[in-house]
């Protein structure tokens, strides 16, 4: 019982961590859950790794897991949140937690709907920036183009900061090119609508909660990580941008 | 007024997106793309008075405080509201105007770019954090 119970506190952590949660969430979920089902946890989460003791009248469990990937999915952090709710108000066991975390694992939106919805934001980033007409749809083109870099290259399992540095490549060339054409557009408006894609807004918005609950070591780390994609990201359209003025 | 309609559709537009893009669940996307626009309007409302970083402070303040809010009477975690609402604040540009000066050779624009860019970072965290600092005391 107790591996069984290490078991989904375990995955539950993990689909946090690896979605972009807190790590006190990931902490307080962990506890919450093992209490629910009548064991103690104590839990160490890192934003590359999870440590855990799982205890019952006298007999305990230690594991450790690292944890590789990040990704960012709100989805998939209110899913765990909803069942970790249901298992404290007694309303699953143990068998049906498991399950309904397993089958937590699909996203929430198809892949055509997350490209229309990139090209959607990326005009509105652009026209709040100023862009007018056809600077909009350059800009819708953009961020579709941005996305379908990132997007290849994390099949290809390319590391973030390749994939933030080839689609800022990408997309500023592609941006400069579209200039030729039409003389009048404002590339950086188009570029940055474009790009915004790819800020990690959920890795910001974790550092910040984590650093308010104290979570110093997990803040930092986060607040370099996105300090890092930024800095990719400017350096990918910085060597374009360089590049077309010869 | 036009104007202030359009941003507002706008900034609804770009938290909605993003809100697909980082997979919010399906009945919360029109909460997180609404608190996005308000906390647009807020901003906007306060640039001509108290500047770029008082504005983008407030901005983050309301969008924490509504996510808040929403999440509760939602039972979601608070992040899932709030991380696409502060997409509008985001200085995407002021990032690319230092490269560009940085690039051009023009230190010392691009450095004070870069420490505007800084600061307002912390506008957004720190509008972030009080509101959630503060939510989380109620909850003991």
């Amino acid at each position: 019982m107790l591996k069984e119970v290490m078991g989904v506190i375990m995955t539950a952590g993990e689909m946090l961590l690896t979605s972009g949660a807190e790590v006190y969430r990931a902490e307080e979920t962990m506890e919450r859950m093992g209490r629910a089902l009548g064991y103690t946890v104590e839990a160490y989460v890192t934003p590359t790794g999870i440590m855990a003791t799982v205890a019952k009248d006298g007999r305990y469990l230690t594991k450790i897991r690292r944890v590789r990937m990040r990704s960012q999915d709100l989805g998939k952090i209110a899913g765990v949140n909803q069942i970790s709710r249901e298992l404290a108000a007694g309303l699953l066991d143990l068998a049906e937690t498991k399950n309904r975390l397993n089958q937590l694992k699909s996203p929430t939106y198809n892949l055509p709907t997350q490209f229309f919805a990139v090209m959607v934001a990326s005009l509105s980033l652009t026209f709040m920036l100023g862009g007018r007409q056809l600077e909009l749809v350059v800009a819708a083109g953009a961020g579709f183009l941005a996305y379908a870099v990132d997007y290849f290259l994390s099949r290809l399992s390319a590391s973030t900061y390749l994939r933030s540095f080839a689609a800022a490549f990408v997309v500023a060339s592609a941006a400069s090119s579209a200039r030729l054409l039409l003389p009048n557009i404002s590339v950086p408006q188009v570029i940055v609508g474009g790009l915004m894609v790819l800020v990690p807004g959920v890795a910001m918005a974790s550092a910040v909660r984590d650093l308010v609950q104290g979570e110093l070591l997990s803040g930092v780390v986060r607040v370099v990580e996105a300090v890092a994609i930024a800095a990719a990201l400017a350096a990918g359209s910085a060597v374009a941008v360089g590049f077309w003025r010869f | 007024m036009v104007d202030f309609i359009l941003q507002f559709a706008a900034a609804a537009l770009a938290s909605g997106g993003f809100a697909v893009v980082f997979r919010i669940p399906p009945k919360l996307l029109l909460v997180a793309a609404l608190t996005g626009a308000a906390g647009w309007l807020v901003y906007l409302s306060l640039l001509p008075t108290s500047g770029t970083i008082m504005a983008t402070f407030a901005a983050a303040a309301a969008v924490s405080l509504l996510a808040e809010v929403f999440s509760r009477k939602l039972k979601t975690p608070a992040t899932t509201i709030a991380v696409p609402g502060i997409i509008p604040l985001v200085p995407g540009l002021r990032v690319y105007r230092s490269m560009e000066y940085f690039l051009n050779g023009d230190n010392l624009n691009g450095i004070d770019e870069v420490a505007i860019t800084l600061l307002i970072a912390g506008a957004i965290a720190f509008g972030l954090a009080v509101v959630s600092a503060v939510f989380r005391l109620k909850k003991k």
